[in-house]
């Protein structure tokens, strides 16, 4: 224990004498718009997602003798992003999981029959989105149901496996792999509406 | 995208497959959406941020000391803080050990000098308090137990429809 506290004080000392705010900020500049990107991602909303950018930059503070010019700051910020960003859903789902589990149960009923009306694959090639459709699939991303965003953005966006969502999200690795089907489906699904709507 | 994160869920990572062995839909799928999603451009941040983040900083910097965290506090103050929480829980912990020693030795507490006041007005009240409720019928206990486990469930269901109500309208 001594040993640690005696490292953690050392740590302490250092950035006192030697963090730099001019040095920070550019930092801040160079990484805002990564951390910000993953914040709103994962939690959906803006408002959220500026507070937890903000902590994850005082937390880069309060390691800033390590992260200081050294090129996995990037890394080591990203993460911290994402973890305080589960931290946070998880105190908000802990606190109304069971109503919020009520309420998941009514809107995973919407998504029967998907499959069954999903286009061939066939059909979809050679997708590159127009600027609306982007739009409507981010817009799309933001309504999926919690659960099923969170999983989809984990796997698709910060590259981890069933194994390791399901881990971070305390559910079954069946569940895991459910949403994220799910949550593919629909967005698809959307896509190709819109596709009909216009013709396309 | 990684097949190789999705081990065991399709044909197409395991070693040894024919190459003719079609992917599934659902590895088709993933793939689909892998692409589509990546073609999102990634929101930037506000320019509330970076000043928000420094505007913080400098708070903090400027906070007397004892309004700052603890490992924040000058060294001699966290030495000094150490001791006097120590001695607090020590001498705490010497009081509690003399006052039971002290009722444990008196089995009545008339006329016990060295007993502390404040642990045998405790006792007398917790004496007290359980003689009315032996004295009460069971029916009682019954009503009241359910009726407060109702008012109580009552109140946290009304809290949470009204911040789902106010947190739906926001969005």
């Amino acid at each position: 224990m001594f040993p640690g506290m005696m490292r953690a004080h050392a740590r302490f000392r250092r950035v006192r004498m030697t963090a730099d705010p001019a040095q920070f900020e550019t930092f801040l500049q160079q990484y805002q718009d990564m951390v910000y990107a993953t914040a709103f991602r994962l939690l959906g909303r803006e408002a959220e997602a500026e507070d937890v950018s903000q902590e994850a930059f005082l937390r880069a503070w309060n390691h800033w003798d390590e992260l200081a010019g050294s090129a996995t700051a990037g890394g080591w910020l990203k993460t911290v992003t994402r973890n305080l960003c589960l931290n946070h859903l998880e105190r908000y789902r802990n606190r109304w999981r069971f109503f919020s589990d009520l309420k998941s149960s009514d809107a995973s009923d919407d998504d029967e029959g998907l499959e069954a009306t999903f286009a061939a694959p066939e059909t979809l090639d050679a997708e590159v989105l127009t600027g609306d459709q982007r739009q409507l699939l981010e817009e799309a991303l933001l309504k999926l149901p919690a659960n099923q965003r969170l999983a989809l953005v984990l796997y698709h966006y910060e590259d981890l496996d069933y194994a390791e969502i399901a881990s971070r999200l305390k559910v079954s690795l069946g569940k895991v792999k459910t949403d994220i089907h799910r949550a593919r489906a629909a967005l698809l699904k959307k896509l190709q509406l819109k596709r009909q709507e216009l013709g396309v | 995208m990684n097949d190789e994160r999705d081990q065991g869920r399709g044909l197409a990572g395991r070693p040894g497959t024919a190459p003719a062995l079609r992917q599934t839909e659902t590895d088709l799928l993933a793939e689909r959406a892998h692409r589509m999603l990546r073609q999102l451009p990634a929101r930037r941040a506000p320019a509330t941020l970076a000043p928000r983040v420094m505007a913080e900083l400098a708070r903090r910097a400027k906070l007397i000391w004892y309004r700052r965290p603890w490992t924040d506090w000058p060294e001699l103050m966290r030495w000094l803080s150490t001791f006097l929480l120590a001695g607090i829980v020590a001498g705490t912990l010497r009081l509690i050990e003399g006052g039971w020693s002290a009722t444990k030795a008196s089995p009545s507490l008339a006329g016990v000098e060295d007993v502390p006041a404040f642990l045998s007005a405790a006792e007398t009240c917790t004496r007290s308090l359980l003689t009315v409720a032996q004295s009460l019928p069971s029916t009682w206990w019954l009503v009241g137990g359910s009726a407060f486990g109702i008012i109580a469930l009552g109140t946290l269901g009304l809290g949470t429809a009204a911040w789902r109500l106010v947190r739906s309208s926001a969005q």
